[in-house]
């Protein structure tokens, strides 16, 4: 278990994180923010890569950065993936596998298990440079796995995938989660949604909510219209307009209201809860 | 060490230039300018050597130190800390292979001239200067293709243009004695503190390493 008490990080003048508490157990966590939130500076503190000014983070009650089981249980992949161009993914592999100080007679099954969770085991001989986009970051999430890892720390692993490739990654993840602590780092709320047990939510480097999809989701009971153009003056306080459909010529907008309405009101999804609180209509 | 090959071997064709410099362009052009006049050729030769030689010695470091710095995702290079590579002792590993590589060339020299030894002194510590140089440039600008720009710059303009220079690290002459090699431990101080001074960057960038 990761336990995370206090934790601040400040860049110069500029506090990124502020008093950041948190338990992570054996299972998916996904950390949503807008852009500039701080989730990347949070994963990069609990990877080691950031010494924070404040606070402590204790795996299985051990210092983060004293735990030799922490540095090896550790799978990272970083936001943007892509070293050694010119290798195969099996060199590469095996690069990632010397990093881990995974002993050699066991390299060459743990990089077939790794490829072959992630469906690229027909590409080991195949040069990093040659693969696209999306296997790239499958590769990443191999590299990740490799040496049996139990934390999972992935930095916006579906950014830039087409949404066949992100399903894949969604059915990757879900093939990968028994007994493993995954935080997925993300501003996609449909990603949360179909492969994570539950929600951070970080807005200028603070946590506004922990808790399951379904809490989330809860938030935005009773928030959540669907209502004409020509009515939408008449929404009582505060609002915002989530999404406009257009729907037999007619304009609808879908809307967050902090107040309760005279309209029937929506089934809320993810999105409407995490909008709800970043708006302060919660 | 197989992470020094793999990072050797994902410079692809970058990795064959210092060998055809050393073992196709050297002895060529040496073997040209003996052919091509009458009298001794060795002081000219020591220059083509010095010019060659010296200035593709930070090649292989540079580019490495390229997936250090450059690479998308390099922070991966550094979460695992506890077995992590020191670049310091990649940039040692990396003069010595590429000695090893002068050394080859010199045994050809030996059947040429006489006396070569105090020019492969002369080449090799110039080379560590060069490594040195690359390596500390690399860390102060995060950056490996300025370090790559300098270091040709420096070599082209002190062994062709200010040929007598109190900045130059090479030598004129016929280093037919051990007095021919008065800069060298000036070279060599130079790029142990270059060195060190890398190293209190490489330990920085490993703190905090993005």
């Amino acid at each position: 278990m990761i336990v995370i008490n206090n934790l601040s990080k400040r860049f110069r003048k500029k506090e990124v994180l502020h008093s950041i508490n948190l338990q992570l157990e054996n299972r998916v966590y996904g950390l949503l923010g807008a852009n500039g939130a701080g989730k990347t500076t949070l994963i990069r503190c609990l990877a080691g890569l950031y010494e924070p000014q404040h606070g402590e983070m204790l795996y299985n009650n051990e210092p983060i950065h004293k735990s030799k089981s922490f540095r090896q249980d550790l799978g990272y992949l970083p936001q943007a993936f892509g070293m050694f161009q010119e290798l195969t993914l099996y060199e590469m592999m095996d690069y990632i596998c010397s990093l881990k100080n995974i002993a050699k007679s066991k390299c060459a099954s743990e990089i077939t298990k790794a490829l072959t969770s992630v469906n690229l085991e027909n590409k080991g001989r195949d040069r990093i440079k040659t693969l696209s986009g999306g296997m790239v970051r499958r590769a990443g999430i191999a590299q990740a796995i490799l040496g049996d890892t139990k934390v999972m720390l992935l930095d916006e692993p579906t950014a830039g995938l087409d949404p066949s490739e992100r399903a894949r990654f969604k059915n990757t993840v879900n093939a990968l989660k028994k007994d493993r602590t995954i935080l997925i780092s993300t501003h996609i709320v449909e990603d949360v949604d179909a492969c994570c047990n539950s929600v951070i939510v970080i807005d200028e480097g603070q946590v506004l909510f922990n808790g399951s999809c379904e809490e989330l989701r809860n938030i935005a009971i009773n928030k959540v219209y669907m209502i004409n153009e020509a009515d939408s003056d008449s929404i009582v306080g505060e609002k915002f307009i989530l999404k406009i459909n257009e729907i037999e010529s007619k304009i609808f907008y879908r809307i967050l209201a902090k107040e309760k309405q005279e309209y029937q009101s929506e089934k809320p999804n993810l999105e409407d809860g995490y909008m709800c609180l970043v708006k302060g209509l919660a | 060490m197989w992470r020094l090959y793999l990072e050797l071997k994902n410079q692809r064709f970058y990795y064959f230039i210092p060998p055809v410099i050393l073992f196709i362009l050297v002895p060529l052009t040496v073997f040209a300018t003996i052919k091509g006049g009458t009298s001794s050729h060795f002081p000219e030769c020591g220059t083509i050597c010095q010019l060659f030689i010296s200035s593709f010695a930070a090649w292989w470091p540079l580019f490495i130190l390229k997936e250090y710095l450059n690479s998308p995702g390099k922070e991966l290079l550094f979460i695992h800390k506890l077995s992590r590579d020191s670049l310091f002792l990649k940039m040692i590993i990396l003069w010595a292979f590429y000695v090893l590589h002068v050394v080859i060339v010199f045994i050809y020299f030996t059947s040429l001239f006489d006396f070569v030894w105090f020019l492969f002194i002369a080449i090799i510590t110039q080379s560590m200067f060069m490594i040195a140089l690359g390596y500390f440039l690399s860390l102060l600008f995060q950056n490996t293709f300025i370090p790559l720009i300098v270091n040709f710059a420096y070599s082209s303009l002190f062994m062709l243009v200010f040929l007598y220079s109190p900045l130059s690290i090479f030598e004129i002459g016929t280093f037919s004695n051990a007095s021919s090699l008065n800069k060298s431990t000036v070279v060599v101080i130079i790029a142990f503190i270059l060195f060190y001074g890398g190293y209190q960057m490489e330990k920085r960038l490993y703190k905090n390493s993005i």
